[in-house]
């Protein structure tokens, strides 16, 4: 072994590599290879099958589940809708019973007029009238307050105009539709 | 790619050979190199296989830039790199080190030339080097390319290969430095 050429790195690999031999390779390992492709090359196809059928049915259910929300959604909005008009009836079954009332009073009054009773009583209808033209007013502005339709507001305003001309509030309605209006 | 390997990967350019052909002409080469660049590890053979398994998939698309056999060799470095880092090979070096703690050896044939314990330890100090290095180091001295064809091997600029050699070798020195002085 030259001294001056010798390297211990060198020659400790070498050594140890020859010490360790050569790796045994089996004759068959061009099929052995063939067979590992094709078994890879089944498995990926499993997969993309796997997969394209995980994704099928993750669509057919994300579409169900789009028109199962959505259908629920219209069902909770239909109710929401419903409750509203309900409340709306209530409110304007109760208004048109109180205004029978008066109006049955009113006529009561105007008998009585007719047929010369005593001032008191007629003042109390007047009162009643008043009255009737209050809750009128009172609903219009409450369904402008609620944000709701001004038309339906309008209406009663124009009501409380046309029925109770004379009371102060008929005066008030003018004022409320005008305000309305330049809205 | 400049600086083509002409003496130790020497081989035809010519239209790819038949696969069948190519596996026997290459085997031993290519198991060889795999068994180095593990660090002679006995996953060599599927690793070898992973090898030739690239090859037969990219076979038709090789086109003839370079040598079939330097072709190889870099899938085989890319093969050994990605096998270096698998969880499974780390298991097994673990089991290999537990095999070596109880006295026993998966050495060749030749292990009377060296004693079984230096054996392990130069094994040890190849494993334990950065694939990078140990790259540089099986080429450059087991396969005995030059320094122009190591560089070219791994797609790197000559100056580039030394300084992977010169870390490796300085590695290798503070792992081994007294079986270099007996």
């Amino acid at each position: 072994m030259d001294p001056l050429t010798h390297d211990p790195i060198e020659s400790l690999l070498r050594s140890a590599d020859d010490a360790c031999g050569a790796p045994e390779m089996p004759a068959d390992l061009a099929d052995r290879v063939r067979r590992r492709a094709r078994r890879r090359r089944a498995r990926r196809m499993g997969f993309a099958a796997a997969a394209a059928a995980a994704c099928l049915g993750a669509s057919t259910f994300a579409v169900f589940e789009v028109r199962r929300r959505a259908a629920d959604a219209d069902a909770a909005r239909i109710r929401t809708e419903i409750g509203r008009l309900e409340r709306e009836a209530e409110s304007l079954a109760s208004i048109v019973r109180r205004m029978e009332s008066i109006e049955i009073r009113r006529r009561a009054a105007e008998e009585l007029r007719r047929i010369g009773v005593t001032a008191a009583p007629a003042a109390r209808i007047e009162d009643g009238i008043e009255e009737a033209a209050a809750v009128l007013v009172g609903h219009a502005d409450h369904v402008l307050r609620r944000g709701g339709s001004f038309e339906d507001a309008a209406h009663a305003y124009r009501r409380v105009i046309a029925h109770f001309g004379d009371t102060r509030w008929a005066d008030v309605a003018r004022k409320r539709l005008r305000e309305s209006e330049k809205l | 790619m400049t600086g083509e390997p002409t003496t130790a990967l020497d081989g035809a350019r010519a239209a790819p050979p038949a696969f069948e052909a190519l596996v026997a002409a290459e085997r031993d080469r290519i198991a060889r190199l795999v068994f180095r660049l593990l660090g002679w590890s006995s996953d060599a053979e599927d690793v070898v296989q992973e090898v030739f398994l690239a090859a037969l998939r990219n076979l038709r698309r090789f086109r003839g830039e370079s040598a079939v056999s330097t072709w190889l060799v870099r899938i085989a470095i890319n093969k050994c790199r990605s096998q270096t880092r698998s969880l499974r090979v780390r298991i097994r070096a673990l089991a290999d080190a537990a095999r070596r703690v109880r006295g026993r050896s998966v050495a060749g044939p030749d292990e009377r030339a060296m004693r079984l314990e230096v054996i392990e330890r130069v094994r040890r100090a190849i494993r334990a080097l950065p694939a990078r290095d140990r790259e540089a180091i099986v080429l450059r001295y087991l396969e005995g390319l030059t320094p122009e064809e190591t560089a070219s091997v791994l797609g790197i600029r000559r100056a580039a290969a030394d300084v992977r050699l010169h870390r490796a070798r300085r590695r290798l020195r503070d792992a081994l430095g007294d079986l270099m002085e007996e």
